[in-house]
């Protein structure tokens, strides 16, 4: 059973995606911004998969990601961005922080799903 | 751990009890695995661990707590016993075993409190973590089987609510802050309500049942829009049109209004005001979600390959500039070779592996171009064939979905503060209000010494208990802090004091104060009106003030404090005051006054009748605190939660209103009837049926009344069981009457009881409210409330009645 860090400061989003993929057989651990990630990150290094809003209070997407990427043992861990289509959102953006994936909101259930199993090689 | 003096005490008496528990759970046990069906011994263990609980939890021993609820939650599930649950409570009984042994062992030692009793050793053994880790995997795929709490797209749209009220809130006194202090952050902040609010409503959106919900277009179009405006700013580095803004949050609101309640909106304002707004046209596309694909996603991994491939084109082309993250591209290539695996071709695969190490060797316009090639391939290949391995993955998901078996719990998150919609909070209060009506009935049991059993009798103890302490924190729930709404106020003066060129500046103090949600709600409009006062007839114009050696800027403080058990909220403005000379005159034209009152009454009193009905009603009414909205309103509103209001004034100085209010308000539904002139209000649930019967079935013995209703008979009792020294002649009553108002009450002592009332006048919610002069030591008494006309009405506990 894999656990999955779900990243938004968005309760509602929270639920969904959290809900989509406890259905598909992942344990799901919430964090409500950046820093709260890092933490629940730091205190689970069982997590096996990060996915991330970019638009958030006390500590945005990019910056949680860049910080994610310092630490050693966090290199290889899969980040996906969740993210509302934006003309101003600039893709390379989250690549450059080390996101490896994106994924627009609002997420389709089939695309999250086969994302993560490519990801996790379920 | 170490124990506090205390505990120590009660150590050694828990200790003398422990042995009889233990041993009953080891015979327990023993018998159990004799007769692994037998349900009537797990129950036994469950009460003997039951009882080890409170034992524990009496003495802080939370490890040893938690691990036997577990172990109970799982037992109640069980129809059987297999030898792992054996295996599991045999080690729970050594674990008991060894915590009370290894607190044995100090309990006669004279420095107990002193010494470090190492019972965390225990708790880190290897067999309690075998334990837990087994119940919470056990509760987990019981768990799992469960629907989830979210099940519906309404639990969907009850979140959306929650968060679209809060986060027009927040961006309305993000605008509020913005406009007395241009920062940037607050400018991101704004941004990002803005593009939280269009994230939140794209969700709902995609569901075909809302997608053409008129009203959530709107909020998606005006939030997208407006983001957009922001983001522009912050580029540009121009200040925000401020104005504009805030026109966007009030149709929000408006729109927010017309979604919650489908009530229709001015559709063709807000285009003109959008027209305006010359930003992005772009309209984003929302795919459709079927609600059943939530719990259900078909799986589209050639799709979401082929997706994946593109994003890593995209990839590779940062990747160019930015040759440092060339590590974290080699790993976004394993997903697209997990896919290519699945896929089962060979030749995608060796495409792929050539590209990899292209960007091993950094050659990565080399690997964009081969990446591209399996991009365009893919594109191209015969569809059917990739659907085809689609339907084989499936199948392959399901078998190896068969065979994981165990599930483990789920983390929530946990901040600080937790919004809840309000409908369930309702709900759960009212679930508890009715729990405390059990548990007065429970009291009552106790009290008349009808339980023999000592056991049924502790449980029912408990359960008492538990409902006094789920009541408390219930009611706890209900408690807001009163700076929501006090920060409301901000943009109510603000646009006040636009529109009578006044300045004015707001203080908030006591936010934190907690009160009663539905008491908020009461005094909004109320409080208001004060606001609203103040500013138009309080504070003076801004070149008044200068003349008057004040400030030129005026200044309205909401203040909240708790006293006794009691809020106190004050409206305080530093403006002209209340001249009581003119309070007198007026008064006196009104005829709220007589002429020799009001030579006598003092300045302090005399500025009270500003809030006597009739008093504010002529020449007053302006635009600003009109609204049909008078002080006596104001005052009413007030005392008919339980408040009072007070007003202090000094002329030049400025004026002070002071609302009491109650802490909580307790609402029962009841029923009013009248016995002789009394007015009496008897709470439902009382309430078993409401029955008219002719004065002749009434029959007496003795001075005992009865009658049969369904052949069953019934005591008939008057009205001077419930009035204290009242008495009357029922006989008299009898003859004069030919028809008998009677309502049956239900008591657990004699069962239906008949009540004979005048008339009943209705059925409706009454407010409890602890009024002093009627709170004598009458068992009878929930409480009483204050109807309609004004009169105070009992509220009966008819619990305790005895006939
Ligand atoms: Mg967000």
């Amino acid at each position: 059973m894999k656990k999955i860090l779900i990243v938004d400061d968005s309760k509602m989003a929270r639920n969904y995606h959290a809900y989509v993929l406890k259905n598909a057989g992942y344990r799901v651990i919430e964090a409500i911004d950046g820093a709260d990630a890092l933490e629940k990150l730091f205190s689970n290094p069982d997590i096996s998969c990060i996915i991330t809003d970019l638009n958030m209070p006390n500590m945005d997407g990019l910056t949680f990601i860049k910080k994610v990427r310092e630490k050693e043992e966090f290199k290889k861990i899969p980040i996906i961005i969740v993210t509302t289509l934006d003309e101003n959102y600039d893709k390379s953006e989250g690549f450059k922080a080390g996101a490896n994936y994106y994924l627009i909101k609002p997420t389709k259930p089939s695309a999250l799903i086969s994302t993560i199993k490519l990801l996790l090689k379920d | 751990m170490k124990f506090a003096d205390d505990d120590i005490i009660l150590i050694k008496n828990i200790l003398k009890e422990i042995i009889m528990y233990i041993q009953n759970l080891e015979n327990t046990i023993n018998q159990i695995k004799k007769n692994p069906k037998n349900n009537h011994l797990i129950v036994k263990i469950i009460e003997t661990l039951r009882s080890i609980i409170d034992l524990s939890h009496f003495i802080n021993l939370d490890f040893l707590v938690e691990i036997i609820r577990k172990q109970n939650k799982h037992l109640k599930n069980l129809q059987t016993i297999d030898n792992k649950d054996i295996h599991i409570l045999e080690q729970l009984l050594q674990i008991i075993k060894n915590t009370f042994d290894t607190i044995s062992n100090y309990a006669n030692k004279s420095d107990m409190s002193e010494i470090d009793i190492p019972l965390e050793d225990i708790k880190d053994s290897k067999e309690y973590k075998e334990i837990i880790n087994y119940l919470e995997s056990r509760a987990a795929s019981k768990e799992k089987n469960k629907t989830s709490s979210f099940s519906s797209l309404n639990e969907l749209l009850e979140e959306y609510a929650v968060e679209l009220e809060d986060n027009i809130t927040k961006l309305e006194n993000a605008l509020l802050d913005y406009e007395q202090n241009h920062n940037s952050e607050l400018l991101k902040d704004i941004m990002r309500y803005f593009h939280s609010i269009k994230g939140g409503s794209r969700l709902i959106l995609s569901f075909p049942e809302n997608s053409d919900n008129i009203s959530l277009l709107y909020i998606e179009k005006i939030s997208h829009k407006f983001e957009d405006l922001v983001q522009k700013s912050i580029k540009e580095n121009i200040d925000l049109p401020v104005n504009l803004l805030f026109q966007a949050v009030d149709y929000l609101k408006t729109l927010k209004n017309s979604f919650l309640q489908n009530i229709p909106f001015d559709k063709d304002k807000i285009d003109k005001f959008l027209q305006n707004i010359n930003t992005s046209k772009i309209q984003h596309p929302v795919e459709k979600i079927e609600i059943n694909e939530i719990s259900r996603p078909t799986e589209t991994i050639s799709e979401t390959l082929i997706n994946l491939i593109s994003q890593f084109l995209e990839f590779l082309n940062v990747l160019k500039e930015n040759p440092e993250l060339k590590e974290n591209a080699l790993y976004s290539i394993l997903p697209i070779k997990n896919g290519l695996e699945l896929l089962k071709n060979k030749d995608l695969i060796e495409i792929l592996n050539s590209a990899e190490s292209s960007i091993k060797q950094n050659d990565f316009d080399q690997a964009y171009q081969t990446i591209s090639k399996l991009y365009n391939i893919l594109k191209q290949t015969d569809k059917t064939s990739i659907e085809k391995t689609d339907i084989e993955l499936k199948e392959a998901e399901k078998n190896k979905k068969e065979r994981v078996l165990e599930t483990k719990v789920d983390t929530k998150t946990k901040s600080p503060i937790l919004k809840v919609n309000r409908k369930k909070i309702d709900k759960l209060i009212n679930l508890i209000e009715e729990l405390t009506t059990v548990k007065n009935f429970l009291s009552y049991i106790l009290k008349m010494n009808v339980i023999q059993d000592e056991k049924t009798k502790n449980n029912v103890t408990r359960l008492n208990k538990i409902i006094s302490e789920l009541y408390n924190v219930a009611i706890s729930i209900r408690m807001v802090p009163v700076g929501d709404l006090f920060s409301m106020f901000r943009r109510t003066i603000r646009d006040l004091s636009i529109k009578l060129s006044k300045k004015v500046n707001l203080i908030i103090k006591g936010s934190e104060v907690e009160i009663d949600k539905n008491i908020i709600e009461i005094i909004e409009d109320p409080l208001t009106h004060l606001v609203r006062n103040a500013i138009d007839h309080g504070i003076e114009p801004p070149q008044e003030r200068l003349k008057l050696g004040k400030n030129e800027e005026g200044e309205i403080v909401l203040n909240a404090y708790y006293s006794g058990n009691f809020v106190n909220i004050e409206v305080i403005d530093d403006g002209k005051g209340i001249n009581p000379e003119m309070v007198r005159a007026k008064a006196l034209e009104k005829n709220l006054i007589s002429p020799e009152e009001v030579m006598n009454i003092s300045d302090e009193q005399i500025i009270n009748y500003i809030f006597e009905p009739g008093f504010s009603t002529s020449n007053n009414i302006n635009e600003i605190s009109g609204r049909g909205f008078g002080l006596d309103i104001v005052k009413n509103t007030i005392e008919k939660i339980g408040g009072k209001i007070y007003i202090e004034s000094k002329v030049g100085k400025g004026t002070k209103i002071t609302l009491q209010l109650p802490l909580t308000l307790f609402i029962v539904r009841g029923l009013l009837v009248e016995i002789e002139n009394f007015k009496f209000i008897i709470p439902m649930e009382f309430v078993h049926e409401i029955f008219k019967l002719n004065s002749s079935k009434i029959y007496s013995h003795k001075e005992i009344y009865f009658t049969k209703i369904r052949n069953k008979i019934v005591p008939v009792i008057f009205g001077d069981t419930i009035i204290e020294n009242f008495e009357f002649n029922k006989k008299e009553y009898l003859v004069n009457n030919d028809l008998i108002n009677l309502v049956l009450i239900d008591n657990v002592e004699y069962g239906t009881v008949a009540l004979v009332v005048n008339k009943i006048i209705e059925e409706n919610e009454y407010l409890i409210k602890n009024i002093p002069e009627i709170s004598t030591n009458n068992n009878l008494l929930f409480g009483a409330t204050i109807i309609e006309d004004g009169t105070v009405v009992p509220i009966l506990n008819l619990i305790e009645l005895v006939i």
